[in-house]
């Protein structure tokens, strides 16, 4: 490659490695500076002496090393002695064992998100729940699921969860935990007196997707009487709602059909991230990515954002952009679509006529940027009714976040995309929003609300004290909280009802237009709580006297009796077999076969004066851009110690949030990463460390929100800062971003735990990309690995394995595929028993995880293009690591795995420092100590818990392997290609990884790995890896990584001095 | 820092090695093998696999419904044995002990004989498919009055099973079917089953 040390250590010949992970690799200084020196030397970033001495400081404990050593050897003699007749241990077996149930096999249900309405298959080994997996069944979800779903697994056994319900006296006094009939009686008796004084009964909760629940909160309000609904949720796209309304006259979300868009543009849309519905998006963007027959054939996505989101890193060509500039980018393409004859509503004229390409993109600061806004315009010409247009997210939900929506339905509609690729015919109406909010929280100012029921939303969290939600909530008599605990919210309440988590309840969704899902409960309660729609039965019987059943099942069986017969035409007789069906299947979709449920809805021309004028923004200052994160999200889960320790896709920073701030803008500030900045958003001030991110705008400051939890739980408490307070009110919605911020250095330093610079291929190349004209001419051209390095006849001193017989597994990564969204790494976290080890082990690069996303950066530092690239062991046929254990801990296995024998390994980390690829993690401490009492649910029975001083790392499912092998083996037959996946394979959305028998040559992998495109990772080390990554192609002319000339990407900056 | 005087370091390594001495002959004068081999404790309830399974000639897998289709053999639920004991002696104290039990929705605690490693994983279905016997690895429960664990259960037991050299006949027979060379005495020959690590150890 064109790098090598040499190189680097002359200054005057000095070039830029041409994939990089940080923009401090573009410098020659930094490569001249002997602390890098150094520390790149290091096999690790870490040391044991300095490890220990470490210890010795959290301790308080200050001893020598050889004499911890003696002591220690003298500690062992004793244990020895003591351990020799291992505890008695007890078999408890069941009083009546359910029929279903067989000790040591799984069973699998059916099960839905009632918050995101998401199919789920729930794993579950004697009554507990062990992993969550998409449901195969279900249309939007197709087996797949995202890392924060994943992770409800350890909500579900959070131990800071509420035990039992809680009354509380208001302004910080005692609370008590109460029994649910008193606590029954309690809430009852208030909200009667205030139904008999006339008073107003509101019910705030997040947004209900089940049909059903909200029957049963309109008989509630109709019980309490003088009662409305709200529903709100912080990060709702009430600004797309309230344009669909205004331009279609339906307040809907629609579904976008990226299966059907050859031409996409993004206006800081995170589509394939933290959008809802992000899984079946990212399937069906995908769906159009794919090279793996002879297609040769791409969609393109362009990406105007303000933060490089997941899909922007994802984006073909990608323009960082202010908060706001968004709008102006998107009037730019209707005015050169004006210009090519499209016609546009008469109210659209004023605005679009000032919006020249050239005139904005001078503005924004995009090179030759009148000439690529042209081009998209052009190309989304070309692709008429075959694009799409996408806009919305925190990120770009400014003041005028509905201009820009009604702006991109404006171009849908021009270019026949709506009803093609934008759907907005078979979606449910969206309902939560702000403005529902903004009135609640005038008419509890007002003294109008009696008593406030909240479920499922925390506004007091959520909501930015500008809106006043707290100090109206003083105002309201009774406030009843239904949460899971005392969140911020139910701390300044009177009732807080302890809620079930979802998976201990029953409940439904409608996510489509006939498309029904069932959630059902997969184990006990496993506190004294209550599901929320149990809790509204009871309150209603309590203050009518009836209810309309007994229980929230039977209310929902009923429901679905009359809707089963309605919807799907089952007979009365023949519900329970329907019921019984949909609890197995989880869902019922009959919107096949009912014919083409899109259709194009009639544009209205008048939402259009809404767009602004064209006004230039200032070119000086900083703008604030709020986002939220693919683990994270709105903060919900922050006491979820797998989602803070995901590492964020393209940051790859753990447990903190941070201020994104161009490299430019660093260079200005005088600040290096990890420097602490005083952002003070429209006065407020807000302290956090910097992260220099390439890719932003210059004016550009981005900052995550969900962090800084106040009444979360240990884990969530104080992680981050709360960036809710820089969100601002503006007309009926929430605007995340577009507020002016001023920077001040604050001098002080804090680091956070990011791991991409935790391991380290040595410069050598280890990243495949190339541009799709290329591919075309050539598709070998993919596979730019120096056919003189690889080293295919080498002779081996060690044994060769025989792998004539029997299964050989391998597995393929799709490079193209991966969005780097991070669902293999908490599938693999949940299935492989892997601890979380908190932000100062991650710090020093002690992180746990099997899978880890690499992301890597070429190009420019302003417009960087980015390839995420899953490492894992790569189970090498010459593994470097088994020649040099010296106890035999980690052998080959006759099928070709990398076993590694934790009972054999006495941990003297030979093989990870062997391990080229740098995928062994060791166990410094017995990080499962950590985990308290219910939370020891959450280990899978079929993978051992790993203590200290032992080494680990990706099994390739192993005990799915055998798994499948036992099946097999009973039945008589042989596994089945596409039988046995692994569990980040399983989960990936975008099928990026295939995995299989590669003596089988039917096998998708064995297919895959002899396209064109398949390479191996540093391959000149002759390792001979069991698993081929396939190289990455861009739908851009130029070549990719090699200055990017249509998108103005230059090659990094030689001869710095 | 303090450290510790040499003195000290000199004590701690005389009392190691002391304690390593005293303490190794006295668990070889108790426990002559580290294995369980042997071990029957007393159980809360004085089930007779011998009553069961010798005398009334009641098969394994009645009571013990996992070994065909699961790892666990796993412990028979109280309600088994209410099967038969709602009628059968019941005016015997225990019976009427498990009677309670069942009644009250109490589980009866067995303690625990045979006991792997949490690092091992022993797939009883598969052995049982390929025709290894209960007794095999059990012993004869039948005669048993107070179970107890028959064989060592040690990786070393284990192994000699999987390389040829303690395999039951009738399962080298079945084996021998296809790879007819197992039959052959002088162990010249790879083992008859699994010696994979990962296939016992992930």
């Amino acid at each position: 490659m064109e790098t090598n040390t040499e190189q680097k250590n002359n200054s005057t010949e000095f070039q830029a490695p041409r994939h990089w992970v940080g923009v401090e690799e573009l410098n020659a200084s930094y490569w001249q500076d002997s602390q890098t020196k150094e520390k790149r030397g290091q096999e690790f970033f870490d040391k044991p002496i300095e490890a220990l001495s470490n210890i010795e400081k959290s301790d308080g404990f200050a001893i020598a090393r050889r004499d911890f050593l003696t002591i220690m050897g003298a500690s062992m003699a004793l244990g020895t002695v003591a351990c020799v007749r291992r505890p008695v241990h007890k078999i408890i077996p069941y009083v009546v064992k359910p029929e279903e149930v067989t000790p040591g096999v799984a069973n699998f249900y059916a099960s839905t998100n009632p918050f995101t309405g998401s199919g789920v298959v729930v794993r579950v080994r004697e009554g507990r729940p062990v992993k969550l997996e998409g449901n195969e069944l279900h249309p939007l979800s197709n087996g797949k699921l995202m890392a924060a779903e994943q992770a409800e697994l350890l909500s579900l056994y959070d131990p800071e969860r509420l035990k039992a319900p809680v009354s509380r006296v208001r302004g910080g006094g005692s609370a008590t935990t109460m029994d649910w009939a008193k606590f029954d009686a309690a809430v009852v008796e208030k909200l009667k007196k205030v139904a008999a004084a006339g008073g107003s009964i509101r019910l705030l909760t997040g947004e209900v997707k089940s049909d059903t629940t909200r029957k049963l909160i309109g008989e509630f309000l109709a019980a309490v009487g003088n009662g409305a609904h709200v529903e709100f949720e912080a990060l709702a796209m009430d600004d797309m709602a309230q344009a669909q309304e205004l331009s279609y006259g339906s307040s809907v979300i629609p579904a976008f059909r990226f299966d059907k868009a050859d031409y996409v543009v993004s206006l800081g849309a995170d589509f394939l991230g933290t959008w809802p519905n992000s899984v079946e998006y990212s399937q069906a963007w995908v769906s159009k990515r794919k090279l793996n027959g002879k297609d040769s054939d791409l969609s393109k996505m362009v990406a105007f954002e303000s933060i490089m989101s997941v899909t922007g890193a994802n984006a073909d060509e990608r323009y960082p952009v202010r908060p706001g500039d968004e709008l102006k980018i998107a009037l730019a393409i209707a005015n050169v679509l004006a210009s090519k004859g499209v016609s546009l509503p008469a109210d659209a004229q004023a605005a679009v006529a000032g919006h020249k390409p050239e005139v904005v993109a001078q503005e924004i600061g995009m090179k030759d940027g009148g000439e690529k806004i042209r081009k998209v315009a052009e190309e989304l010409l070309k692709n008429r009714g075959k694009s799409v247009v996408v806009a919305g997210g925190p990120a770009s939900k400014t003041a005028a976040a509905v201009a820009l929506q009604v702006a991109a339905n404006m171009l849908n509609s021009a270019l026949g995309n709506e009803g093609a690729t934008v759907d907005g015919t078979s979606v449910p109406a969206a309902r939560a929003g702000f403005s529902g909010l903004q009135k609640l929280i005038l008419d509890m100012r007002e003294g109008r609300v009696g008593a406030l029921v909240i479920w499922g939303a925390n506004p007091v969290y959520t909501v930015t004290p500008a809106a006043g939600f707290k100090e109206a909530l003083e105002k309201v008599g009774t406030v009843v909280t239904v949460a899971d605990r005392e969140n911020e919210t139910a701390l300044l309440g009177d009732f807080v009802a302890a809620e079930n988590h979802w998976l201990e309840s029953w409940g439904d969704a409608h996510a489509r237009k006939h498309l029904y899902s069932l959630q059902q409960p997969v184990l006990h309660p496993l506190n004294d709580t209550r599901s929320f729609q149990d809790s509204l039965l009871a309150w209603t019987k309590g203050v009518s006297g009836k209810a309309s059943a007994e229980s929230w099942h039977d209310y929902l069986k009923d429901e679905w009796k009359d809707l089963s017969a309605k919807e799907f035409g089952v007979a009365g007789g023949n519900f329970e077999k329907f019921w019984e069906t949909t609890l197995r299947d989880g869902v019922v979709d009959t919107s096949k076969g009912r014919g083409a449920s899109v259709s194009a809805r009639s544009f209205r021309g008048n939402s259009c004066a809404k767009l602004p004028k064209y006004q230039a923004a200032e070119s000086e200052g900083y703008v604030l851009a709020l986002y939220s994160k693919m683990g994270i999200g709105d903060g919900r889960q922050a006491n979820n110690a797998w989602l803070q320790e995901l590492p964020d896709p393209v940051s790859t920073i753990t447990w903190d949030n941070y201020v994104n701030i161009a490299p430019a803008t660093a260079t200005k500030l005088g600040v290096k990463q990890d420097d602490v900045l005083e952002i003070i958003a429209d006065g407020v001030p807000f302290e956090l460390p910097v992260n220099i991110q390439p890719g932003m705008h210059p004016q550009t400051v981005a900052v995550a929100v969900g962090y800084g939890r106040r009444a979360v739980g240990k884990v969530g408490d104080g992680t981050g800062v709360d960036m809710y307070p820089a969100v601002k009110v503006s007309g009926e919605i929430l605007a995340f971003s577009g507020q002016s911020a001023r920077l001040r250095r604050t001098g002080r330093m804090y680091k956070l735990a990011m791991t991409q610079w935790h391991s380290s291929s040595e410069d050598r190349p280890i990243i495949n990309d190339i541009s799709l004209a290329e591919y075309k001419k050539d598709a070998g051209a993919a596979n730019h690995t120096d056919p003189h390095l690889r080293l295919k006849e080498v002779p081996s001193i060690w044994p060769v394995h025989d792998y004539s017989k029997g299964y050989q597994w391998g597995m393929t990564i799709d490079l193209n595929s991966c969005t780097g969204c991070g669902a293999c790494v908490i599938a693999c976290q949940a299935e492989n028993n892997i601890p979380v080890v908190g932000r100062d082990n991650v710090r020093i690069s002690r992180e746990m995880h099997w899978m880890r996303i690499d992301r890597y950066y070429s190009g420019s530092p302003e417009q960087p293009s980015v390839v995420f690239q899953p490492m894992l062991c790569q189970h090498c046929e010459n593994a470097p690591c088994e020649t040099v254990c010296p106890v035999l801990a980690t052998v080959h296995s006759e099928d070709g795995l990398n076993q590694q024998v934790y009972n054999r390994c006495v941990g003297t980390r030979y093989c990870a420092n062997n391990c080229p690829y740098k995928v062994r993690r060791f166990n410094f401490f017995d990080h499962w100590k950590s985990y308290e009492g219910t939370l020891n649910m959450v280990w899978n029975p079929e993978v051992t818990v790993r203590s200290r001083g032992i080494m680990e790392k990706c099994t390739f499912c192993v005990q799915r392997i055998r798994d499948s092998r036992d099946k097999s083996v009973l039945e008589g037959r042989h596994i089945r290609d596409g039988e046995l996946k692994t569990a980040c394979q399983q989960t990936c959305p975008t099928d990026a990884i295939a995995f299989g028998n590669i003596n089988d040559k039917f096998a998708e992998v064995s297919k895959l790995r002899s396209h064109p495109r398949a390479f191996k990772v540093l391959e000149v080390l002759n390792t001979q890896p069991r698993i081929s990554y396939m190289s990455k192609v861009r739908n851009v002319a130029a070549p990719a990584g090699h200055g990017h000339g249509d998108q103005g990407h230059e090659a990094p900056a030689k001869g710095h001095s | 820092m303090s450290r510790i005087s040499s003195g000290q370091k000199k004590t701690l390594l005389v009392l190691a090695i002391l304690v390593l001495v005293v303490g190794g002959g006295a668990v070889q004068l108790f426990y002559p093998s580290a294995s369980n081999q042997g071990y029957a404790p007393e159980q809360p309830i004085p089930f007779s696999h011998k009553l069961h399974a010798g005398d009334n000639k009641m098969a394994c897998a009645y009571c013990h419904v996992g070994i065909e289709k699961s790892r666990h053999a796993s412990v028979p639920a109280v309600n088994v044995c209410m099967n038969c004991h709602t009628v059968v002696k019941t005016d015997s104290p225990w019976i009427q002990k498990i009677q309670k039990h069942f009644r009250e929705g109490t589980p009866i605690e067995w303690v625990r004989v045979h006991e792997l490693p949490d690092f091992a994983y022993f797939p009883h279905k598969r052995h049982v498919a390929k025709g290894v016997s209960c007794e095999t690895c059990h012993g004869d429960v039948r005669k048993m009055e107070k179970i107890y664990q028959y064989a060592p259960m040690n990786m070393g037991w284990c192994m000699d099973c999987h390389r040829g050299v303690t395999t039951p006949k009738n399962v080298l027979a079945e084996i021998a079917k296809e790879r007819p060379e197992v039959m052959d005495a002088s162990l010249n020959h790879k083992p008859v089953a699994s010696v994979q690590c990962a296939a016992c150890h992930h």
